[in-house]
């Protein structure tokens, strides 16, 4: 059973992002909430925040980490394996293509956490359209919540500007997706969230995919605005 | 099966006028059947034949029926003559962007121009796959198959095909008829409540304005089971809605006569959903544009208060929402007066008299400002005193 999911790939590869409204709807998106709100209330699944107080500090970074925990939810799980985000995958990565990690983020409402600019993977370790993120929003945000800011083509551009890791970008756009939104973001392009002041908690769930001819060993290294983090520890 | 067919006409050349006529067969077929799906049913395989041919499917559908359809296909067609594919099936992905994806889809799988597209899923995947094939290599052929109520009401029914433009509703489209419509009422088996109850929305629009019949008959359900689920009501409710429609669209087809009957519910509708950033669906709108109307026949003198309480309350009684807070309000309505009035030349305002008969308000000025708000105050109030009951019944059950 083969199927092909319509999307516009040109768009994707010349930005290095793609938004595709109303992805997930109806069941399958009530299905995936109720087991993200299961995931965040256990604080077991969470990367611990001990030790972490210097990364903290310095990028002013400092979500809720759920890190490679769909395991353990069955239709968080599924969506490793979804037929359509499969189809996009081997439109994009024709090589073949593997699973990174899965990452949940969890901005608290009212507690000002952040995720300051930066690009997932160093420019000089993975090509652009070698390595995206799919980001799947399981409620709706809000511009005050933790809209997603990023610089369309800038994976194409090589490092991030240097500077305070929250400074504004040139070119800098923001998008405030809505409960059941698709974003596939390259991970080379530059992108932020900013600090979540309002009433309202913002959650997203990342699956981030790379091409087969990407090595693993070469995924690891973040890109600040003040710095880089290997993410391996 | 027809498609689109010059059957008769001429040239004629009069001094520097060359005069062309040409008679055009625009007909088409709607097929009510079941299990169309079913290895066994060769009803799809035979309208296929040896043509091409791109599915486009709404992700839903595709995640609850794709097997069936893929084994289906396996069957009937050989691999290299068909593709399945997805496209999300929203207000908001309703774009000519989408559209344009369908025919870059097409265009990558050599879609020849005897090929045929086929759209599965409801309303928005029909017109967005419709429009794509109107202009596809200037035409090829399309098969609607509708998942959901209003599609198999409304949308499959008529040959409009559209997408949404600057928060305007179907502002870019074409009319251009389906090689052919299937409607497998098996569908509404796996369909939402609020998708069904949005489907019904045009069916109780029907029975207000154009059958009594239809609308006893829903009444009359819900007399006899006042919780029953709309997937329980006798689906030749919906094939009465269906010919009513298209009764009412045949002579018109290509909407050159504004005055429409099948346009009651469906003025202050389109402004409710785009200006609520679709958070109302589609039947969810044009179920506070029925209520709105139903309260303005009776303010202005052509229904009476009970014909009119009577039509507000079942649209109630089928848990569609007949007042909005952010919707209900006379700039809003006023608003969306101002644009159909530039839509269709008039208001044309589609106002129930009796049930099952309605009537056309033309000008501006008969919606006076005091009106509007008089009727915003009637369905208010009447919402209110729904919930209040349903809260009581709800404590008595308890």
């Amino acid at each position: 059973m083969s199927v092909t999911f319509i999307f516009d790939k040109n768009q994707l590869l010349n930005n290095g992002l793609l938004h595709i409204p109303s992805f997930f709807k109806g069941e399958h998106l009530y299905a995936i909430q109720d087991e993200l709100l299961q995931m965040l209330d256990d604080k077991s699944k969470m990367i611990p925040r001990e030790g972490s107080e210097h990364f903290f500090q310095k990028y002013q970074s400092t979500s809720y980490c759920f890190v490679n925990q769909h395991v353990h939810y069955p239709t968080l799980k599924a969506l490793e394996s979804n037929v359509l985000i499969e189809s996009i995958l081997n439109s994009i990565f024709p090589e073949g293509y593997q699973l990174q990690q899965s990452l949940v983020q969890h901005n608290k409402a009212g507690e000002g956490q952040a995720i300051p600019w930066h690009q997932d993977v160093h420019f000089e370790k993975v090509a652009p359209s070698k390595m995206f993120n799919f980001l799947l929003y399981p409620f709706d945000t809000t511009m005050e919540s933790g809209a997603l800011h990023f610089v369309l083509g800038s994976h194409k551009q090589g490092r991030l500007p240097t500077g305070n890791p929250h400074d504004p970008l040139s070119g800098e756009q923001a998008i405030a997706p809505k409960a059941g939104d698709l974003i596939i973001g390259d991970c080379r392009l530059f992108h932020k969230v900013n600090h979540n002041y309002s009433n309202q908690d913002r959650v997203s769930v990342n699956m981030r995919f790379h091409s087969s001819e990407v090595k693993p060993e070469d995924t690891q290294i973040g890109v600040y605005r003040n710095g880089q983090v290997n993410y391996a520890g | 099966m027809s498609h689109i067919e010059i059957v008769a006409g001429g040239t004629r050349a009069r001094k520097d006028t060359l005069h062309v006529s040409a008679l055009a067969d625009f007909g088409y077929n709607i097929i009510n059947d079941e299990g169309i799906f079913e290895l066994s049913n060769p009803l799809l395989a035979e309208l296929l034949g040896d043509k091409r041919t791109l599915f486009v499917i709404s992700p839903t559908v595709y995640e609850i029926y794709g097997q069936a359809i893929s084994q289906y296909m396996e069957k009937h067609l050989p691999a290299q003559q068909y593709l399945l594919t997805v496209t999300p099936s929203t207000e908001v992905n309703k774009t000519m962007d989408s559209v344009l994806g369908i025919c870059a889809q097409a265009k990558a799988f050599n879609l020849d121009r005897d090929g045929c597209f086929v759209a599965i899923g409801g309303g928005i995947i029909m017109d967005m796959v419709g429009f794509a094939a109107s202009m596809y290599r200037r035409g090829t052929k399309f098969i609607k198959i509708a998942t959901t109520l209003v599609g198999q009401v409304d949308v499959s029914v008529g040959v409009k095909t559209g997408v949404n433009f600057m928060q305007s509703k179907n502002m870019l489209g074409t009319y251009y008829p389906a090689y052919a419509t299937i409607n497998d009422r098996l569908f509404l088996h796996t369909l939402p409540a609020r998708e069904l109850r949005c489907g019904l929305a045009e069916v109780i629009k029907m029975g207000l304005v154009c059958d009594a019949n239809i609308f006893e008959q829903i009444e009359d359900y819900y007399l006899k089971h006042p919780k029953g689920s709309i997937k329980h009501m006798d689906y030749s409710i919906f094939v009465a809605a269906m010919l009513r429609m298209i009764e009412e669209l045949q002579p018109n087809l290509l909407e050159l006569e504004l005055e429409r009957l099948v346009d009651f519910g469906h003025t202050f509708s389109m402004r409710f959903e785009t200006h609520t950033d679709h958070r109302l669906l589609h039947g969810e709108a044009v179920a506070i544009d029925m209520a709105l109307s139903c309260a303005l026949s009776y303010l202005k003198g052509h229904m009476s208060k009970e014909d009119s309480e009577r039509a507000i309350r079942l649209i109630q009684h089928s848990d569609l929402p007949i007042y909005d807070a952010e919707c209900c309000h006379v700039d809003s309505m006023q608003a969306s007066v101002e644009e159909v009035r530039l839509h269709r030349n008039a208001v044309n305002l589609v106002l129930p008299t009796d049930i099952g008969e309605g009537i056309f308000i033309k000008e501006p000025e008969e919606l006076p400002v005091e009106l509007l708000q008089q009727a915003i105050d009637i369905v208010k109030l009447i919402d209110a005193e729904g919930k209040t009951e349903a809260r009581q019944a709800e404590l008595d059950m308890a």
